[in-house]
């Protein structure tokens, strides 16, 4: 019955992702590796964050306790992921080079957006995976949700809000690795902080005894803001400008004109 | 010897239905009444005065009843030998007067099930924590599942049977029938549902009082109907009566077919409220809400909340739905069935259906040795011919209402030579029951119905036409002598007018084969006075034998109208076989003996219709058993089921039948308690061994060893059993039970079209607008980015 709204969500959340995938990371199976390697270590902050809310058993209810620290394990992963690429860097170039002799440095390795690109969008898919596939899972079946006074924009909700955190986690990833590399601790700082931010955002969907309705919208306004405003930061960092937006138009047409 | 075929006294009484719960079977559903049971709680909720909702705890109930065992030996020392045969004849008929009376439901049953839309109950699973849990909106940890779904503890639906050449009952597609929610209240209701309204596909919730063959006929035949679900908690029975059994039940498998005179009921229609509703095929599946939480969840949490309508108008979705899911395996009729069972397609077979069966019991007064001849017509003894010895046969016929499965199995196993146990002549080495064959039968009685008499309080004996042509002065000299005896015992028994054809009947069976005096003694002389004949509305109060006292623990001990009646028939009966047996009348100190006891009636109505976890139960229940029978607070169903499997019920009748008739083997253990060789070194095989758990001395049971002649004779269609049998040829009963894996009801919304294609339309566009942008960013991104060594410009 429900099975539309099944793929309507589906796709709402993973049809961006999945075409980034499709179109920057597929071809290359060096970034299929580094991808599936940050998404490993996604996991791994996962685990942790959880056997933490296992151990602390009188936070269980607390919802915002086990919210704040996966946060800060997540960036955490994310920081030691970045000291493994870097220090991976040698055998990467190894790995990608066809010959011995060849000394062209290869652009995936001499141009570091693209790798902090690959583990962003690694560390999104994981955890937009993890916050919607159990919904999918439920929702194909012939009910939706309210029975118990849901709102019924639940479903699209968490397609959306998965939509935002992976953008977020892929534009996250390129602003923290250049702020590394170039020591600017402040990218750092703004990546925690609206991570954080972000997050804690989601506890609005939340009903609890005084507030009945969820307030969908005050979550999901905030997060989209936040992901332009992050995705457009993104984009300078990695050597982006109007002018080459401008160019891109125009070069495109260049292009096929010489070829 | 008498043979006695006291048979099912069937269905009688009208007896209490109690459906269909199979509650024995199932540890969950045990578990949580356990806990009810141990606490000694007394859970007699007001609102469902039924029988089957009384938690009675009968732990402290004192056995009142006067020791069965001082009376006999006191009843040897008067009169000897026919004192204790006569003792004998009379606690046997005691209980086989009363235990025969509800077990009619044994054969009943079509109504329980399938038809009446049957109500199983399989495993109840406990949800309620979890359906607590989703109350207040804290939800956090819990699958999204749980937010969704409101599953329904409800267990008990239809089912689809088969025979040779029809599939009858419910089922519903592989994935539950998914329907709006209704409630059927007012005119206006039946007509949203069946015209007016535009929200289809409708699943119709229906007050108990408003199951009717009629109301379900016009709801499935609308086509706008997906499945239905009836409210049984305060069990209400239509005003009209309610039988889902056919008006003119068995007949096509009893002795009238082919009579020009007699066939289809020309001459008396016998069960005017049947409808027949079991025998559809309603192709959309049917539960029984029992639960008060079922209700709430789907009547005020679902059908009020958000679809009743407004004004004459429909709710805007989204709307609440009901899925039924009960999904049947077999298809078509018996025949498609087995064949594809039979498939050997691979090493796991996969099985469709399996036949209906139980198990006949059987008790024989003497234990004739196979060494010893039986005279012809020797087994039911006539009145006036007084030879020595006679023998007494009792048995309960099992699945009557399936066609005659347990009589026409047995008729089957005497013309085979095998009744009642089968053995080789050539290699005899123990002592075996002689066989009983349809020429050693002379004469036989049975109790139908008899538990809602008429005003005049009168009950009927009926005698077929051809049997009375054929046996006039036998039969008259019976008759005779069970109404001189019915006037003693306080049982007034009446003649049905001459040439009138018998009410359905076992003993049908048997005169198909051969014609031998027998009688019919029912409560009606025409129509069935009982109108609901093979239903769940079947109750204890429709045969007064509920109780007045709202403490339960004065219940068990109590008397009730219908336990006088029936002890009263009981007496008849055994002073009447006693004269049969012996050729004389008993004398007043042998009357004394043979008079039945009406409390210990009332413990057999107590023990079957109201709790089975009772003290004559626990004294004869296997003592491995208890802990299954404590945790039993609803009465066993009565229906047959499938083959394999002897029901709970059966296994504590052939206890009780073994308790009042056999004899306790004294310094007995349980290793001991089994077929023993004699001096000689033969082992005596014609008795059966009972272990039981023992009488209550001051809280304490100590095991005890019964010996009797009560014997299980299989009863199982005789189609089944051979080979080659032509499905379609009417013969035999061909009854078979789909099987089917899962009985789920659960409610939750369903979201509008519009919503939903919405949903759909945005996910589409969002896919195919990122794979555009998507291709042009990274086909253009050494453009885009290309001041990447450079610091960024922001």
């Amino acid at each position: 019955m429900t099975i539309m709204e099944f793929f309507g969500c589906t796709f709402i959340s993973y049809g961006l992702p999945f075409a980034m995938f499709l179109f920057t990371i597929a071809r290359d199976p060096l970034r299929v590796i580094v991808l599936i390697a940050s998404g490993f270590f996604w996991l791994l902050s996962l685990l942790l964050s959880s056997l933490l809310w296992f151990a602390v058993v009188p936070l269980r209810d607390q919802l915002a306790f086990g919210l704040v620290f996966s946060v800060i394990f997540q960036e955490g992963f994310r920081f030691l992921f970045y000291k493994l690429l870097r220090k991976a860097d040698d055998g990467l170039q190894k790995v990608s080079q066809a010959n011995e002799d060849e000394h062209v440095m290869p652009r995936d390795i001499s141009n570091k957006h693209i790798m902090a690109y690959v583990s962003g969008l690694g560390f999104g898919i994981l955890s937009g995976a993890f916050s919607i596939v159990n919904v999918l899972a439920d929702m194909a079946g012939p009910g939706t949700i309210g029975i118990y006074g849901d709102s019924q924009y639940f479903f699209i909700t968490t397609a959306f809000l998965t939509l935002c955190f992976v953008m977020l986690h892929t534009f996250w990833g390129v602003i923290f690795f250049n702020g590394l590399d170039t020591k600017r601790y402040w990218m750092i700082a703004y990546v925690g902080v609206t991570h954080m931010l972000v997050s804690c955002l989601t506890l609005l969907n939340q009903r609890t005894d005084s507030r009945p309705e969820p307030l969908y919208l005050a979550t999901l306004i905030p997060a989209y803001i936040v992901m332009v405003v992050s995705g457009v930061m993104a984009f300078f960092v990695a050597g982006g400008s109007v002018q080459n937006i401008k160019a891109a138009f125009v070069c495109r047409k260049g292009r096929y004109e010489i070829d | 010897m008498l043979t006695q075929t006291t048979t099912d006294l069937s269905r009688g009484v009208g007896q209490l239905n109690v459906s269909i719960q199979n509650v024995l079977t199932d540890p969950s559903e045990v578990g949580r009444l356990t806990k009810e049971t141990e606490d000694l709680t007394l859970t007699v909720d007001a609102n469902r005065a039924d029988i089957r909702n009384l938690t009675a705890v009968v732990a402290g109930l004192q056995r009142a009843t006067p020791d069965v065992g001082n009376q006999s030996d006191n009843a040897s020392s008067v009169t000897g030998d026919i004192s204790s045969l006569a003792r004998d004849m009379q606690k046997m008929m005691t209980d086989v007067g009363s235990l025969t009376s509800e077990l009619g439901n044994v054969k009943g049953d079509v109504g329980n099930l399938a038809g009446e839309l049957a109500l199983l109950n399989k495993t109840l699973k406990d949800r309620a924590s979890q359906d607590a849990g989703n109350e207040n909106g804290q939800l956090q940890g819990t699958r999204t599942k749980k937010k969704i779904y409101i599953d329904l503890k409800a267990q008990e639906g239809c089912y689809r049977l088969l025979n040779g050449t029809h599939q009858i009952g419910c089922g519903s597609a592989q994935a539950g029938n998914v329907g709006v929610v209704h409630y059927m209240e007012t005119d206006e209701d039946w007509d949203w549902v069946l015209k007016t309204g535009t929200t289809t596909p409708f699943a119709a919730v229906l007050h108990s009082a408003n199951f009717t063959a009629k109301n379900v006929r016009r709801l499935v035949q609308s086509g706008r109907v997906n499945g239905i679900a009836v409210i049984s908690v305060n069990l209400t029975a239509p005003v009209d009566g309610f039988s889902a059994d056919k008006s003119c039940p068995n007949d096509a498998y009893g002795l009238y077919h082919d009579n020009a005179d007699f066939e289809n009921c020309k001459n008396e229609t016998w069960n005017q409220a049947g409808h027949g509703l079991v025998f559809d095929d309603l192709g959309m599946p049917i539960f029984s809400l029992t639960e008060e939480s079922d209700v709430e969840s789907i009547i005020n949490k679902c059908y009020l909340k958000f679809n009743k309508p407004v004004n004459g108008k429909a709710r805007p979705y989204p709307l609440c739905a009901v899925q039924l899911e009960s999904f049947m395996q077999a298809a078509k009729d018996t025949e498609t069935c087995i064949r594809r069972s039979e498939l050997v397609l691979n090493l796991n077979p996969v099985k469709f259906c399996d036949p209906l069966g139980d198990q006949n019991i059987v008790a024989t007064l003497k234990a004739v040795p196979y060494n010893e001849t039986r005279p012809e017509s020797s087994v039911i003894v006539v009145g006036a011919r007084s030879s020595t010895e006679k023998d007494v046969m009792f048995a309960l016929f099992q699945g009557e209402a399936f066609d005659y499965i347990g009589s026409s199995r047995m008729v089957y196993e005497m013309g085979e030579g095998r009744f009642p146990v089968s053995f080789d002549m050539s290699e005899l080495d123990t002592l075996k029951l002689q066989k009983i064959n349809l020429t050693h039968i002379a004469q036989f009685i049975e109790l139908s119905q008899v538990g809602r008499r008429d005003d005049s309080n009168s009950l009927w004996m009926h005698v077929d036409p051809a049997v009375l042509k054929q046996e006039r002065t036998t039969v008259d000299a019976m008759l005779q002598q069970l109404k001189s005896h019915g006037t003693t015992a306080g049982t007034h028994l009446m003649e049905t007018p001459e040439g009138k054809p018998l009410p359905p009947a076992s003993v049908q069976r048997f005169l198909m084969d051969r014609k031998f005096p027998s009688i019919v003694i029912t409560d009606h002389e025409k129509q069935f006075t009982n109108r609901f004949y093979n239903s769940h509305f079947d109750l204890a109060k429709e045969i007064d034998a509920d109780y007045p006292s709202d403490n339960i623990t004065d219940w068990y001990n109590a008397t009730t109208r219908q336990s006088n009646l029936t002890a009263s028939l009981a007496t008849t009966l055994a002073r009447y076989l006693f004269n049969q047996v012996t050729g004389r009348d008993p004398s007043s100190s042998e009357q004394a003996i043979l008079t039945a006891d009406s409390e210990e009636v009332n413990h057999l109505y107590y023990c079957y219709l109201h709790s089975p976890h009772c003290d004559l139960f626990n004294t004869t229940v296997d003592p491995k058993d208890t802990d299954a029978l404590k945790k039993n607070t609803k009465p066993y169903p009565f229906y047959v089921s499938i083959h394999y499997k002897t029901t709970e019920l059966t296994q504590l009748t052939q206890r009780v039948l073994a308790y009042f008739t056999g004899k306790e083997v004294i310094n007995a253990t349980e290793d001991t308690c089994k077929v023993m060789s004699d001096d000689t070194g033969i082992t005596d095989e014609r008795y059966s061994y009972l272990w039981m758990h023992g009488p209550d001395s001051g809280g304490e049971r100590k095991p005890m060893c019964y010996k009797s002649t009560v014997l299980l004779s299989v009863a199982k269609s005789p189609a089944f059993e051979i080979d080659d049998y032509d499905w379609s040829s009417g013969k035999y009963s061909t009854w078979t039970e789909s099987v089917w894996n899962t009985f789920r009801v659960r409610v939750f919304l369903i979201p509008s079209k519009q919503f939903q294609v919405l949903t759909l339309t945005v996910g589409i566009g969002f896919l195919l607008v990122s794979l555009v942008i998507v291709y042009f960013i990274s086909s253009s991104a050494d453009v885009l980015f290309q001041n990447a060594s450079e610091p960024p410009q922001s």
